[in-house]
């Protein structure tokens, strides 16, 4: 269990809803993984019953919502998409997306801290998506954010994590914060590492969407977030550049007898030597 | 009138002077989409005294799968 926002989570695994073969693969995959919060967009519609029926699938489930402004490359658009994600989720939770380029689609800092501004002034619970910069961090968390989501890599792109340093350093500096790792994690290693460095939670999407059996591969994710976690909490050994025996070397049969028979063999020789 | 409703023309004939004609036009009511003119949000609340005027741009959003 686990607080975020003043809610307790069972699962710290986050799943997006994009991308999957049909909305029964969906609804399983997030039932068979036990995830417990899932993203959204907001988009055009050509049917009002397009979004509707998506959007009933979403309210039988037993999730908290989690809208996103993706897409947006402007502060007024992802201020705008915030205002109408709240109207239409009931929620004042947003996953603020502000896009900076198109190529990697790395998110814009600068948008997003001043998007993050405005909305926080609004009473919006604002999850920024950014990369890995320490200072950007640190201007976020000076407005008064409680969730940090860096990416562990481009979105989609399933590289994992591609700066350990610069998210283990994250972790460090902001121990007490709600931190996320949003975007870029291809395998279930990847997302059981991040747990193992004391991030909170794992939001995936395209890593589940796009594997050959969705459900199947949520629940691996689900598995694997879970045992990184405990991992982290058991606390992990030191890494060292030395070996040392993991049995017990006091006892060890045969202790010395190699060299004492090295010793009787060298013995035999040189007497052999000395034979006329 | 001419307006622009998620990136297409639309000339209504009728008479539509306000947000609520327009959505019921469409036949779009319930609580699952939303609507921004000119880049603006305009809440539910807002529907009926929300005046269209010539030129407007109006998104109308729906609950969409994303990441």
């Amino acid at each position: 269990m686990w607080s975020l926002l003043g809610k307790n989570f069972k699962s710290r695994f986050l799943l997006g809803t994009s991308g999957y073969p049909s909305p029964e693969v969906l609804k399983k995959s997030i039932l068979d993984s036990e995830v417990e919060i899932v993203t959204m967009s907001l988009r055009r519609s050509g049917g009002i019953s397009e979004g509707a029926a998506f959007w009933e699938i979403l309210k039988e489930l037993p999730v908290h919502f989690l809208p996103n402004t993706a897409g947006c490359h402007s502060v007024k658009e992802a201020v705008t998409t915030a205002h109408m994600a709240r109207e239409v989720f009931n929620t004042n939770w947003i996953k603020l997306e502000i896009i900076g380029d198109d190529y990697n689609l790395q998110p814009d800092p600068f948008a997003l801290v001043e998007g993050t501004k405005i909305l926080l002034e609004e009473g919006f619970e604002v999850f920024p998506y950014m990369t890995d910069d320490l200072v950007l961090a640190e201007k976020l968390v000076d407005l008064g954010v409680r969730i940090l989501m860096p990416w562990a890599s481009p979105i989609g792109s399933g590289k994992g994590l591609i700066n350990p340093y610069a998210l283990k350093t994250l972790r460090n500096r902001f121990p007490e914060l709600n931190l996320i790792i949003d975007a870029g994690i291809g395998k279930p290693s990847e997302a059981a590492r991040a747990m193992e460095m004391g991030y909170d939670g794992v939001l995936l999407n395209t890593a589940v969407s796009q594997s050959l059996t969705p459900n199947l591969m949520a629940s691996a994710f689900s598995e694997a977030i879970r045992g990184g976690r405990k991992g982290f909490e058991a606390g992990l050994m030191e890494e060292r550049d030395f070996a040392i025996p993991s049995t017990p070397v006091v006892g060890t049969p045969f202790w010395h007898n190699e060299k004492k028979n090295e010793k009787d063999s060298n013995c035999e020789k040189k007497n052999d030597l000395n034979t006329p | 009138m001419k307006v622009v409703i998620n990136g297409k023309e639309k000339v209504f004939e009728e008479e539509v002077n306000t947000l609520l004609n327009i959505l019921s036009l469409f036949g779009k009511n319930g609580d699952y989409f939303a609507v921004a003119i000119n880049s603006d949000f305009v809440p539910r609340y807002k529907y009926e005294s929300q005046k269209i005027t010539e030129g407007d741009v109006i998104e109308i959003v729906t609950p969409h799968p994303g990441g």
